[in-house]
């Protein structure tokens, strides 16, 4: 069932598919025509998503982490004040990180760095933008700015990555321009069950759609809220049409393998890499473990004596009454 | 597929980064390409290495590939005995072509103190490169290129650049094309004057490049530039004190290179929609031989 291999393809640059997911498509020649080149393009901005396939990204609050994090073969970093567990902790109003910290962070790292702005709050997309991130999280993690309207992301040069927790919402962020989608999952917790449920999720329906006519995928975009285009061409690739990582929970090198096998292309790690025992053993131990997501002898190397992992939140036992509750069901 | 000869593996280091976009890229322009057997595999271990012929280093991060290989038990070695060996053809795209470079060869990023500096695993000898000489992802853009090489020269190859690398230099080199580049001169006098081709000189997209080399003559097999970038999209030059030198700024330019049945790119032809490159490569370096 894994789908881990496959590969992504953008919906702009129709690539050669056609012989792995046995529709014949012949390979368009993606126009030249235009001459000056562009920066900022869907294919640009997807681009670097395609890069960070296989890695593992990571959470991490100023240089030292940042360092750390490299070292241990992050991808790339997302940089923020606050990891998830602590903005559940301290309550109150999250929101973008301090620009000088953002770029502290950029000037210790080679590898790309990812910032992340509260729902809807395309002025502080601006500002990540000017300061000159890699990569922006349109984030549920932070508190939301607008309850109605996501990020109209197709006019920035930067990308975004956005969560999902299902099939309607990961094409309804791709249709505003997502270049890049995760699962929500349920960040700060430490439990994956969330990641898992939204993943499922997403490919259960994917798989549905595989199967359907085009009648019934008109009405299937229907049900779902999305536009027919991007769930057919979803439904032809059998995949996302970006690429798509898991984030939200994982805390072991064997859940970042479990969202491997679940199509995950590579895994977010939040909280649960620098709330563990010994954070550089664990970061290495993950990025191990998506690299080898099929080879449980390596896992078990490279699960054992990494420390304690983080202590967590049981999804279940607390739900809506842990703190900061389900941040997925903010942004649908 | 035929099978009346040997088949050929062609394996895609899958240790991080777009492999699985190499794989489809190379599965669907195979069948055209040859009567041999030819398959693509995704490579995570010494022992699927073992089984083939060719390598393709994808785009990724070069230092998540290199650690990765570096924690994978026998992987690092493995991978730098193949990348050096003159009989085996290796396409480095992106990170891949940071790889390719010299060991002391891999200039820019951040030193992180107590750490070791990127290293390359020698592929194309005297390759330096520095890391994402074009910036960040804002930098990153796409541009249409002349690559002379290709089937349809005259069409523009669609080059997507992603916080791309740079060949910095290219030691030994062409003396009278490189006279400012002093420290160059020590090191060039093995080689024959024209080692170092640009798109200009080469011969017309009909003829191949001249034929290359027997495995232990490598160290004169020509390294020869397929595509240079429009002034306009190249980069500013690197400084020039770092551990790598004075840059050559007429190599900067240059973003497609081959030695041998080596070859590199600075952009990634598996994102493009558009195979030619993958062909060239397979007909080129992983069956020239034949």
């Amino acid at each position: 069932m894994s789908l881990g291999s496959e590969p992504t393809i953008v919906p702009s640059s129709a690539a050669p598919n056609g012989s792995l997911n046995g529709t014949s498509t012949p390979v368009p020649q993606r126009a030249a025509a235009g001459g000056a080149g562009g920066a900022g393009t869907f294919g640009v901005k997807t681009g670097l998503a395609q890069m960070l396939k296989g890695g593992v990204i990571m959470d991490v609050m100023n240089v030292e982490q940042a360092k750390i994090a490299e070292e241990a073969g992050a991808c790339a970093v997302m940089a923020l004040e606050r990891i998830p567990a602590n903005i559940r902790r301290d309550g109150g109003v999250a929101r973008m990180s301090d620009p000088g910290m953002i770029k502290e962070i950029m000037a210790a790292v080679s590898i790309p760095v990812m910032a992340k702005v509260r729902i809807g709050h395309f002025v502080e997309a601006q500002i990540l933008q000017a300061v000159g991130v890699d990569y922006i999280d349109e984030s549920e993690v932070l508190t939301m700015a607008d309850d109605k309207h996501h990020i109209g992301k197709h006019v920035f040069k930067v990308p975004f990555v956005c969560g999902c927790k299902n099939l309607g919402e990961a094409l309804r962020r791709i249709s505003e321009g997502a270049a890049m989608i995760r699962t929500k999952g349920e960040a700060g917790t430490g439990d994956v069950v969330e990641a898992v449920k939204h993943q499922r999720a997403v490919m259960a329906d994917i798989r549905k759609a595989a199967a359907m006519s085009d009648d019934e995928l008109y009405a299937f975009a229907k049900d779902l809220a999305v536009p027919y285009h991007l769930l057919k061409e979803t439904a032809r690739l059998k995949r996302l049409p970006v690429v798509s990582f898991a984030a939200g929970g994982v805390a072991t090198p064997a859940d970042a393998a479990l969202m491997m096998h679940l199509g995950c292309d590579g895994v977010f790690v939040g909280s649960g890499i620098f709330l563990s025992g010994d954070p550089a053993k664990r970061a290495r131990a993950i990025v191990q473990a998506v690299t080898h997501y099929n080879n449980p002898a390596m896992l078990a190397e490279c699960s054992t004596g990494i420390g304690e992992a983080m202590v967590g939140i049981s999804v279940a036992a607390e739900g809506e009454r842990m703190l900061g509750g389900k941040m997925s069901n903010r942004g649908i | 597929m035929s099978s009346s000869s040997e088949p050929i593996i062609i394996g895609v280091l899958a240790l991080q980064g777009a492999f699985a976009e190499h794989i489809a890229y190379l599965t669907h322009c195979l069948p055209s390409s040859s009567t041999s057997s030819l398959t693509a595999i995704p490579i995570r271990s010494p022992t699927e290495l073992a089984s083939c012929s060719a390598l393709v280093i994808p785009g990724g991060e070069s230092t998540v590939i290199q650690s990765v290989a570096d924690r994978t038990p026998g992987m690092l070695a493995t991978l730098q005995a193949f990348v050096r060996d003159p009989e085996k053809a290796v396409w480095g795209t992106c990170a891949g072509m940071i790889l390719m470079a010299e060991e002391e060869g891999v200039g820019g990023g951040k030193v992180i103190p107590g750490r070791e500096r990127q290293r390359g695993w020698g592929g194309i000898e005297g390759l330096k490169v520095w890391r994402n000489l074009y910036g960040n992802q804002l930098e990153s853009f796409e541009a249409p290129l002349v690559i002379p090489d290709l089937s349809n020269p005259t069409e523009p190859f669609p080059a997507i650049f992603i916080r791309a690398p740079a060949v910095h230099s290219l030691h030994p080199r062409k003396l009278e094309d490189h006279t400012a580049s002093s420290s160059a001169s020590s090191s060039a006098p093995t080689l024959s004057a024209s080692s170092i081709t640009s798109p200009a000189q080469l011969p017309t997209p009909a003829s191949t490049p001249p034929r290359l080399a027997s495995p232990s003559s490598s160290s004169r097999v020509p390294v020869i530039a397929l595509a240079t970038l429009p002034a306009e999209y190249q980069p500013p030059p690197p400084p020039s004190d770092s551990h790598l030198g004075a840059p050559t700024v007429e190599d900067l330019g240059k973003v497609m290179l081959r030695q041998g049945k080596k070859m590199v790119t600075s952009f990634h032809p598996e994102l493009s929609g558009d195979v030619r490159v993958h062909r060239y490569w397979v007909e080129k370096c992983v069956l020239g031989e034949k």
